[in-house]
C-alpha cells in the first residue's frame, strides 16, 4: 500500500512538472498580449517598456525564463520552492500569496457546497431508487433536468433576485458581497447560504440521478438478495449493503469534481456572488492580462486536480478491496 | 459424480430433531408466482405443491427458467422485491409464510431457513469481509456482542471446512477460491442452525472437482444438524446421490414427483425421460437415439393449454390439451405425475434400446 | 489613464442609455453631448449637505496600484484622489484647467515660459505614522521616484520630458533601478515652501496639467526610501496620505485597510484639517468602503440603485438595468457625463492603398458614422463624432463642435457613396472602386460591441471595392501584438479609442497623430501619420500658455488631422454613473466619476 501511494505520488509530481511546462508554454510561446506593454501604460516609450520587461525578467530568452520558473516552483533555488512569480498588477504581490489569500474562500465555498449536495443527493438518490416511479422519483427527475440545463450563472442570478437581502424580491439570505462583509466563521457561513445552494443544486441533481442509477443496479445484485435472505432488515440492506457499494463510484466522481471546483470551476458562482475566491481572481487576472498570476492559478488548479485524483485513487483502494492487490 | 459418501434416505434423522413426524416441515400448497411484464403476466410458478419432511432431502429438478429458483425465493418471500405476486401457501412447521408481514418474515429468513445461492462470487458482498458477512447473519437474529459473533463466525468457517478460519475472517470474497467462497456462503446460511436449508444450484458455478466436495459438505451438515434440505438442481446425477425425494419441474409446474429410486427406476413423464436421457454417462458412448429434448421451453406468459410439455413431446395425443393432474398413476401412491399416457404405454415409449431410458427425438 | 480596457466595459452603460428611450428628444437634450437634463451630472453638493456616514463604492476590479506614482487608471484616480493632495487638482466642475490644491495658488510662470514656480501650502501634514508637515522636497521626491523602473510611472516620460535634466535622470534610474530616485536637475525644492521647475521649452501648460495627476502627491523620502530601493517598489504597501481620507493602517504604516481584490477601507485622515490648510474639498463622509469583486454588473447595479449608501466604482450598469432605472428610480440616481474619450478607426497611412490621402478621404466619405456609433448603442452613447477632440476639452468648439470641420467628406455623417466614388477616381481608380490589389488587413477586438462595429466598417470597405481580410482577436492582443507595433500594424485597426490624460487637447491629439510619437514598441500613433505640417503645428501649439490661443491652435490641428483622414472618428462617449437614493452624489467631470470628497449622505 505504501509503495502504491509513493508510486502514485511520484507520478503525480511528474505530471505536475509536465503541466507546469505546458502552462508556461501556453502563456509564453503562443501569441498573446505583451504584459510589459500593458504594465508600462498606454503612453509608454519603448525604453520604458524595455525597463518594465527587465524589472519583471521578461527580457530573458524563453528557455532561461522557463528554467527560472521551473526552478522557482520546484526547487529551493530562484526563490523557490513554490515561487510562482509576482503579479504584474495588484501592487506586485507574489502570486503564491494572492492564491493562498483567495484559497480559503474557495475551499469554504466548495466544501459547504459538497456537504450540501451530497447531503441532498444521497438520500434523494437512494429513496428514488428504492421507490422507483414514485412522486419523489419523478420530481427529482424533473428537477435534475431543470438544474442541469440551467447555467449556474443564471441560477445564481435568479436566486439573488428572489431571495437576496440586497437585490431580491424577498429579503431572506445575504446577497452579493456579503461574504466579504461578514466577520467570523458563522457569519461567513450564513453569507454563503445562497452560493452554496446554487453551486450544490445542479450538482446535487446530477448526483442524485447518479446515486439512483447506481443504487438501482446494486439493489439488483445477488448479494443484496443474500442480505435479505439472511434476514437483514430492509433499511440496513439498503444502507449497509446497497449504499456501501453504490457510494464507491460516487466517491470517485466526487473527488474529481471537488478537484475541478477547487481548480476554478466555481468561477461563475464566485463571480455572481462576489466570493473572493481563486476563480474570481482568475477572471480579474485575465481581464488585466496578468499572465504571471493566471499561470500561477492554473498551476494551482492543476495541482488540485492531480491531488484529488491521487486522493481518489488511494481512497478507492480502501473503498474497494478488489483493487488493492494490483 | 464420484463422491457422495452416503446416498439419500430417511434413516439419517439425528437426535437433534426429536419431534415426531406428524406433519411435514415444509409444505407448499398450490403456490403461484406471477410477474407482470409488458407482454402480460408471467406465471413463473403455476400451482406448485410439495412437502418436505424434517431431515429429508428433496431435489427440485428442471431446466433453467422452469421456475425452480423462483420457488426457492418464494419460500423466503424474496420474490416480493422483484415484483412477484405470490398466492397459495408455504407452511413452515405449520405456519404460513405467504401471509406474513415483512418484519415477521425477516425473522424467519436466515434463522429458520438458510439459503445457498448458485454463484458465491456475486452472492457475497464484494466490499465486505467474509467475517463481517457471517457475523452479520448471526447478529441479525441473536443479541450477541461483536466478539461472540466473531467467535461464532470462526466456528462456522471451521465447520464448513475452511482452513485457518481465524485468518479468513478478514478476507474479502475475491481473495478466496470458488469452493472456499461457496463454503463461506454455506457458513452464512448455517449461521443460526436453520431447520431448512435451501441450496439453489449450489455447485453449478464451481469446478467439477469442487462440486463433489460441496455436495458432500451439504449432505454431511444436513445430517449433523438435522436439517431438511431443498436442493435445487438441473443435474440428475446430483439428485441420485443425495436426494430422498425428487420433484421434476417443467414450465412452472411439477410434472413428476416421488421417492428418488422410484422416479429413476420408473419415470412416468416424457420430460423426465428426456432429462434422464440427457444425463451424460462418461462410462458409455452416447446412444444415437437419445438426443437432447428438441424444441424450446414454452413462454410462461402464454403457455400452451393443457400439458405444458405438449409442444415438445413426441408422444403427444388428443387428450394432452386437457391439464393432467399431478396424480399417482404408476401404482405407487408416493409417485405422482402429470401425463395422460397409460403406464404400460410409457414403459414402451421410454425404452431406448439396451435397457436404458430416454426420450425419442421428435419428428 | 492606463486602462483602454475600461473602454470595453464602459460601453455597456452607454449603450443602455440609448436603449432607455430617452434619447433623441431634442427638447430635453442639453448641450452637444446629447445628455437629457434628467441625467445631467451634479457637480456641486446640495446646500444642506451634512457631514457623516459611510459610503460604499461597488467595484468589479481592484485598483491597479496603491502607489500614487504608479497609478494610471480612471477608477484608481477616483479612489486615491480622496487620499492625496496634488499640486493642482480638479474641482468637480473644472473642465478647462485644474485648480491649485497643494500649491497655494496657480503657479508663477517666468516671462520666457521656462520656469514654473509653485508655492507649497503650509500646514498640510502626512497621515500617521509620518505625521510631519509636507514640504516642497516631498513633491520633488514624488516626481523623481516616478522614473524608477520599480515605479514606472506611465505618463511623466511624455508630459515632463521637457523638464531640464529629465532624460539624464531617466538614464540614471534605468542603469541603477535600486539605487534610489534619480535627481531631475530641473526640479528643485528651493526651500520647504517653494518648488521650482525648469523647462527646456515653454511647455508649462502641459506640465502644469500633468501635475494635477497623482504623480505630484507628496511622498516622504525618509519613509519611502527603503521600499523604493526594491524593484518593483513596495511603497504601495504603506503609502502616506495628505488628503481628507487615508487607507486604514497600523502603527508601522502598513495598510491594513487594503485587501487587494477585495476591499479598501478609507477613513478620515486625522492630520487633515480641511479649509485651514486650503483644501477646497468638504469631505462630508466619515468613511468610504470600496467593495470589489462585483463581476456581475447587472446585479451590482441593482444593488446600488435599490440599496442604501452606495455608488458605482469601475462598473457601468448594463442596458436592462438602465432602462428600468430611467423609469423606476428617483431622479438623479442615474447620471451621464462626457468621458473625455473618442472612438475611431485607423487607416495605415504608410502603405498602399491608404498612403494616398484621396483613398483615405474616400473611405471617410463612404463611412456611415451614425451606423458605427449605433453599433455601440445609439444617440445617447454620445454624439456622432466628426473630429477627434471630445466635448468639454478645450479645442472642441474651435474644431467645429459636433458638426466638425467644414470638409465635404465630413459633411454627411450617414456616408456619401457618390463623393466617395469621386475621391476614388481622384486617386486614379476610374471605376470609383478599388481595382487591382485591393486586399486590406483588418484586426479588431473580437468582443461585443467592437466586433459589430468592425463588421459594419468592413461592409463599407467592400462597397468601395476593397477585399478586407478580417481577424477578430482579444483586445490586449490586438493592441500589443498588432496595432501598437509599427511593423505589425494592419491596414485597419477598427477598435481604437483614446481617453484623455487630462483636460488638455494635447493629451488627445499628440500621442495619436504626432509623427514624433511613432515608436517601435507601444506605439500610439496607429495610423503612422507623419505629416510634417501637423507635427510642426503640434510642437508649436504645445508651447502656448494662453488658454484661448491654445484651444484655437489645437482645434486647428484637429482640423488639419481630419483633412488628412488618417482615421475615422465616430463617437465621443459619455459615461453613466449610478447611486443609491440616499446618496447626495457629486460627479467630478474631470474623472467622469463620483467625487468621493464632495459626495455626502442625504438619508
Amino acid at each position: 500500500m505504501a509503495r502504491f501511494v509513493v508510486r502514485r505520488l511520484l507520478a503525480a509530481l511528474a505530471l505536475l512538472v509536465v503541466v507546469s511546462a505546458v502552462v508556461f508554454a501556453i502563456f509564453n510561446l503562443l501569441p498573446a498580449a505583451d504584459p510589459a506593454e500593458l504594465r508600462a501604460g498606454k503612453r509608454a516609450s519603448p525604453e520604458q517598456i524595455e525597463e518594465v520587461r527587465q524589472t519583471y525578467g521578461l527580457d530573458d530568452p524563453v528557455l532561461v525564463r522557463f528554467g527560472r520558473y521551473m526552478a522557482g516552483v520546484f526547487t529551493p533555488f530562484e526563490g523557490g520552492p513554490l515561487n510562482l512569480g509576482t503579479s504584474i498588477f495588484s501592487d506586485n504581490e507574489p502570486v503564491l500569496e494572492i492564491v493562498l489569500d483567495r484559497l480559503p474562500a474557495t475551499i469554504f465555498l466548495v466544501a459547504g457546497a459538497v456537504v450540501l449536495w451530497i447531503g441532498i443527493a444521497i438520500p434523494v438518490g437512494v429513496i428514488s431508487a428504492v421507490r422507483r416511479r414514485s412522486l419523489l422519483d419523478r420530481a427529482t427527475m424533473i428537477a435534475t433536468l431543470a438544474f442541469i440545463s440551467a447555467p449556474v450563472f443564471w441560477l445564481g442570478l435568479v436566486a439573488l433576485y428572489l431571495l437576496a437581502d440586497d437585490v431580491g424580491l424577498v429579503s431572506v439570505f445575504p446577497g452579493i458581497g456579503a461574504y466579504n462583509d461578514a466577520e467570523g466563521l458563522l457569519a461567513k457561513a450564513w453569507a454563503l447560504v445562497l452560493p452554496w445552494t446554487v453551486l450544490a443544486l445542479a450538482t446535487a441533481a446530477i448526483y442524485a440521478r447518479y446515486v439512483r442509477s447506481e443504487m438501482i443496479d446494486v439493489m439488483g445484485e445477488d448479494y443484496i438478495r443474500t442480505a435479505r435472505a439472511k434476514g437483514v432488515p430492509e433499511r440496513q440492506v439498503i444502507l449497509r449493503h446497497g449504499l456501501r457499494s453504490a457510494i464507491t463510484p460516487v466517491v470517485t466522481l466526487l473527488g474529481l469534481d471537488v478537484g475541478l471546483l477547487l481548480a476554478g470551476n466555481a468561477i461563475l458562482t464566485e463571480s455572481v456572488f462576489n466570493v473572493p475566491g481563486v476563480g474570481r481572481e482568475v477572471v480579474d487576472a485575465i481581464g488585466r492580462s496578468d499572465y504571471e498570476l493566471i499561470q500561477g492559478i492554473v498551476l494551482f488548479g492543476a495541482f488540485f486536480i492531480i491531488a484529488f485524483n491521487l486522493v481518489v485513487d488511494v481512497l478507492y483502494t480502501y473503498l474497494d478491496p478488489r483493487v488493492r492487490r494490483r | 459424480m464420484n463422491a457422495g459418501p452416503e446416498q439419500g434416505g430417511g434413516e439419517h434423522r439425528t437426535a437433534r430433531d426429536p419431534e415426531p413426524v406428524s406433519e411435514p416441515l415444509l409444505e407448499i400448497l398450490d403456490l403461484r408466482v406471477g410477474f407482470s411484464t409488458a407482454a402480460g403476466e408471467l406465471k413463473a410458478v403455476d400451482g406448485l405443491s410439495l412437502a418436505l419432511d424434517r431431515g429429508q432431502t428433496l431435489a427440485l429438478v428442471g431446466e433453467s427458467g422452469c421456475g425452480k429458483s423462483v420457488t426457492a425465493l418464494s419460500i423466503l418471500g424474496l420474490t416480493r422485491y422483484e415484483g412477484g405476486e405470490v398466492s397459495g401457501r408455504v407452511k413452515l412447521g405449520g405456519r404460513d409464510l405467504v401471509g406474513l408481514g415483512e418484519g415477521e418474515l425477516r425473522r424467519v429468513r436466515g434463522d429458520e431457513i438458510g439459503i445457498v445461492f448458485q454463484d458465491p462470487l456475486t452472492s457475497l458482498h464484494p466490499l465486505r469481509t467474509i467475517g463481517s458477512q457471517i457475523a452479520e447473519a448471526v447478529r441479525v437474529h441473536r443479541t450477541v456482542g461483536a466478539g461472540a459473533a466473531r467467535a461464532r463466525a470462526t466456528e462456522l468457517l471451521e465447520e464448513v471446512g475452511i482452513p485457518e478460519p481465524e485468518r479468513r475472517l478478514g478476507a474479502y470474497p475475491h481473495e478466496l477460491s470458488g469452493g472456499m467462497r461457496q463454503r463461506a456462503m454455506i457458513a452464512i446460511a448455517l449461521a443460526n442452525e436453520p431447520r431448512l436449508l435451501i441450496a439453489d444450484e449450489p455447485t453449478t458455478a464451481l469446478d467439477v472437482t469442487v462440486q463433489a466436495q460441496i455436495l458432500a459438505l451439504l449432505d454431511r451438515l444436513r445430517r449433523e444438524l438435522g436439517m431438511a434440505l431443498l436442493l435445487i438442481t438441473h443435474d440428475l446425477a446430483v439428485v441420485a446421490e443425495v436426494a430422498d425425494e425428487v420433484a421434476v419441474m417443467y414450465a412452472g409446474r411439477i410434472v413428476e414427483r416421488g421417492p428418488v429410486e422410484r422416479v429413476f427406476a420408473d419415470p412416468q413423464h416424457p420430460y423426465t425421460w428426456g432429462l434422464l436421457g440427457s444425463v451424460p454417462r462418461p462410462d458409455r458412448p452416447p446412444p444415437p437415439r437419445l438426443a437432447q429434448i428438441g424444441g424450446q421451453p414454452p413462454s410462461l406468459v402464454s403457455p400452451p393449454a393443457g400439458c405444458h410439455f405438449r409442444p415438445r413431446c413426441p408422444h403427444e395425443f388428443g387428450r394432452c390439451v386437457e391439464v393432467p393432474g399431478l396424480d399417482p398413476r404408476s401404482g405407487d401412491s408416493r409417485h405422482l405425475d402429470r401425463c395422460w399416457l397409460e403406464p404400460e404405454r410409457k414403459r414402451e415409449l421410454r425404452a431406448a434400446g439396451d435397457g436404458r431410458i430416454g426420450l425419442e427425438a421428435r419428428g | 489613464m492606463r486602462s483602454m480596457l475600461r473602454w470595453a466595459t464602459m460601453a455597456a452603460g452607454i449603450v443602455a442609455l440609448a436603449l432607455s428611450g430617452c434619447g433623441g428628444d431634442d427638447d430635453r437634450a442639453t448641450g452637444e453631448t446629447g445628455i437629457p437634463d434628467q441625467f445631467a451630472a451634479p457637480t456641486a453638493p446640495p446646500d444642506d449637505a451634512r457631514p457623516g456616514g459611510e459610503l460604499t463604492v461597488i467595484a468589479a476590479d481592484d485598483i491597479d496600484f496603491m502607489d500614487p506614482g504608479a497609478t494610471y487608471y480612471q477608477f484608481t484616480y477616483m479612489v486615491t484622489t480622496a487620499g492625496h493632495r496634488t499640486l493642482m487638482a480638479w474641482r468637480p466642475d473644472d473642465t478647462d484647467a485644474p485648480s491649485p490644491d497643494l500649491a497655494e495658488d496657480d503657479p508663477a510662470i517666468s516671462d520666457d515660459g521656462l520656469v514654473i514656480t509653485f508655492a507649497i501650502r503650509e500646514g498640510v501634514r502626512f497621515s500617521p505614522p509620518v505625521d510631519r508637515e509636507v514640504t516642497a522636497a516631498d513633491v520633488e521626491y514624488a516626481i523623481e521616484r516616478g522614473l524608477l523602473p520599480g515605479v514606472a510611472n506611465g505618463y511623466i516620460p511624455v508630459y515632463l520630458s521637457d523638464v531640464v535634466g529629465f532624460a539624464a535622470a531617466e538614464a540614471e534610474a534605468s542603469d541603477d533601478p535600486t539605487g534610489g530616485a534619480p535627481d531631475i536637475a530641473g526640479i528643485t525644492a528651493v526651500d520647504d515652501r517653494t518648488l521650482r521647475i525648469e523647462l527646456k521649452r515653454p511647455t508649462s501648460a502641459t506640465v502644469i496639467q500633468a501635475l494635477s495627476l497623482p504623480i505630484s502627491a507628496p511622498v516622504p523620502e525618509e519613509y519611502a526610501r527603503e521600499h523604493d530601493a526594491e524593484n518593483p517598489s513596495t511603497y504601495g504597501d504603506l503609502v502616506a496620505f495628505t488628503g481628507p481620507y487615508m487607507v486604514a493602517n497600523d502603527e508601522g504604516g502598513e495598510l491594513t485597510g487594503y485587501t487587494p481584490g477585495r476591499e479598501i477601507e478609507l477613513v478620515r485622515n486625522p492630520n487633515w484639517d480641511g479649509e485651514a490648510s486650503g483644501d477646497f474639498r468638504p469631505a462630508y463622509l466619515d468613511s468610504i468602503r470600496i467593495a470589489e469583486g462585483f463581476d456581475d454588473t447587472a446585479s451590482a447595479s441593482r444593488r446600488i440603485l435599490g440599496g442604501s449608501g452606495q455608488v458605482n466604482g469601475d462598473i457601468s450598469p448594463p442596458p436592462t438595468v438602465i432602462r428600468d432605472a430611467a423609469e423606476d428610480s428617483e431622479p438623479g440616481q442615474l447620471v451621464a457625463s462626457p468621458s473625455g474619450g473618442n472612438r475611431y478607426i485607423t487607416l495605415n497611412t504608410q502603405v498602399p492603398p491608404f498612403d494616398d490621402v484621396d483613398v483615405r478621404r474616400a473611405v471617410f466619405a463612404a463611412t456611415d458614422r451614425v451606423a458605427l456609433r449605433n453599433t455601440r448603442g445609439g444617440e445617447l452613447i454620445g454624439p456622432v463624432a466628426s473630429h477627434f477632440i471630445p466635448p468639454e476639452i478645450p479645442g472642441f468648439e474651435e474644431a467645429g463642435g459636433v458638426a466638425g470641420p467644414d470638409l465635404d467628406f465630413v459633411a454627411t455623417p450617414e456616408g456619401d457613396p457618390e463623393l466617395a466614388a469621386e475621391y476614388m477616381r481622384s486617386a486614379g481608380f476610374e471605376s470609383g472602386r478599388c481595382e487591382g490589389d485591393c486586399e486590406i488587413s483588418v484586426i479588431g477586438d473580437g468582443s461585443s460591441p467592437s466586433r459589430e462595429t468592425t463588421e459594419v466598417f468592413v461592409d463599407t470597405l467592400e462597397q468601395l471595392g476593397f477585399e478586407p481580410q478580417t481577424r477578430h482577436v482579444d483586445y490586449d492582443v490586438m493592441l500589443t501584438r498588432f496595432c501598437n507595433s509599427p511593423e505589425q500594424v494592419p491596414h485597419v485597426c477598427p477598435s481604437i479609442g483614446w481617453l484623455k490624460d487630462f483636460n488638455d487637447p494635447i493629451s488627445i491629439l499628440q500621442p495619436t497623430f504626432d509623427g514624433g510619437a511613432i515608436s517601435d514598441a507601444g506605439n500610439t500613433n496607429l495610423s503612422l501619420l507623419d505629416f510634417p505640417e501637423i507635427n510642426d503645428a503640434m510642437a508649436e501649439a504645445a508651447l502656448i500658455d494662453d488658454p484661448d490661443e491654445r484651444a484655437e491652435a489645437w482645434g486647428g490641428i484637429d482640423t488639419m488631422i481630419v483633412e488628412q483622414a488618417p482615421a475615422i472618428p465616430y463617437t465621443w462617449d459619455n459615461q453613466v454613473n449610478i447611486r443609491s437614493d440616499d446618496v447626495a452624489g457629486v460627479i467630478n467631470l474631470f474623472n467622469a466619476n463620483w467625487d468621493l470628497a464632495f459626495t455626502s449622505m442625504s438619508g
